[in-house]
């Protein structure tokens, strides 16, 4: 590669990257990591979880969290559960038609070496009645269950809102 | 030109359409003809009577939602500060929005709506009241809401409007901010908006 062809080549490449640089800019991440955990076993690891904390009259509360697998098999969720609630589930926010609903989502797959997000306005735990008051501080323990009977726990720390 | 520029360029005019196509889907919709808020009475977190002129000589980001909603509306509601938050190094704060969270749902909202608001920025306003005065301002902003099947333990969920109506200090409806969108985007695109109708 002679120098003026070498030096053309490596100003469109800076300038591609510039563009692509200022183009991520402008996209925002509506996500914010709160803190950072790891499950203990080799199946999937957990991070970000937060639950933000909600006025004491509430009695549904919301966790997020990712789940990044790490095993060549697919993972499949198929409970959820903590000693600091009633019940826990997965549900899903989304829109339809300019309306937010919600769902349940019944089980939740982790492909093999993928990552799945339960966020804002996305998928979430869903956590029914606290057996105490929940506050900045605090630490939820919520057990997932997988298809083959294991059962993972991880803790999951309330934050301010 | 040589290939490499060429290359370049075409490079760029891609990223830059990607990007523009993810920037557009966060954009405010702007309407044509702008919506006079019809009547209504209201009453705020505090007790106190909220109608059409409380809207007026302010503007206003107003969002349909519920206390019991436990994702999307604390969602919306941190989201809208953020872009109030963005809005204020721009602005003197007679310009700045005022959020109000119109509860929909009065059965449950009513005795907590003073607290669900304390979790969120002091300057926020609740709003809610009688379901036929809720549905004058509901219809206003062009909106919808429906109280879905109570569930075995009696709970039940409120489907509702999902885009945020910008009302301007005539009382007039004359945008819709649609979700997803981002804190800066969407300020920047108010800020426009609400320089614009100063001119």
């Amino acid at each position: 590669m002679n120098r003026a062809v070498k030096s053309n080549y490596i100003s469109s490449l800076v300038m591609t990257f510039l563009v692509a640089f200022v183009g991520s800019l402008r996209a925002e991440d509506t996500l914010v990591e709160k803190v950072d955990s790891v499950t203990p076993g080799k199946i999937f690891h957990v991070t970000s979880a937060y639950q933000p904390q909600r006025p004491g009259f509430m009695s549904m509360h919301v966790g997020y969290l990712t789940l990044t697998s790490v095993t060549n098999e697919d993972v499949y969720i198929v409970g959820v559960s903590s000693p600091d609630y009633q019940a826990v589930s997965i549900h899903r926010s989304f829109q339809m038609d300019g309306a937010y609903q919600m769902e349940s989502v019944g089980e939740l797959k982790i492909s093999a070496g993928e990552r799945v997000s339960l966020e804002p306005g996305g998928m979430h735990l869903m956590l029914y009645e606290p057996l105490k008051q929940r506050k900045e501080g605090d630490v939820t323990t919520i057990v997932f269950t997988l298809c083959d009977g294991q059962s993972l726990s991880f803790e999951m720390p309330v934050v301010s809102a | 030109m040589n290939r490499s520029m060429v290359s370049c360029l075409f490079m760029m005019v891609f990223l830059f359409c990607v990007t523009g196509v993810q920037a557009k889907s966060e954009m405010v919709e702007t309407l044509e003809t702008p919506v006079l808020i019809d009547d209504f009475e209201l009453i705020d977190q505090t007790g106190e009577p909220f109608t059409k002129n409380n809207l007026l000589g302010v503007w206003s980001l107003i969002f349909l939602g519920f206390t019991t909603c436990p994702d999307i509306c604390p969602m919306t509601m941190s989201q809208l500060e953020g872009v109030r938050s963005e809005l204020g190094m721009h602005f003197t704060p007679e310009k700045i929005p005022n959020i109000i969270f119109v509860a929909v749902d009065p059965a449950r909202d009513k005795a907590v709506l003073k607290d669900y608001l304390a979790y969120f920025h002091p300057k926020n306003i609740g709003i809610t009241g009688e379901i036929s005065q809720i549905d004058r301002l509901v219809k206003s902003v062009e909106g919808f809401y429906r109280f879905d099947k109570k569930k075995a333990d009696q709970s039940y969920n409120v489907v509702h409007t999902a885009a945020i109506a910008v009302v301007n200090p005539n009382g007039e409806m004359v945008a819709k901010i649609n979700p997803p969108f981002g804190r800066s985007n969407t300020a920047r695109e108010l800020m426009l908006l609400i320089r614009g109708a100063g001119r």
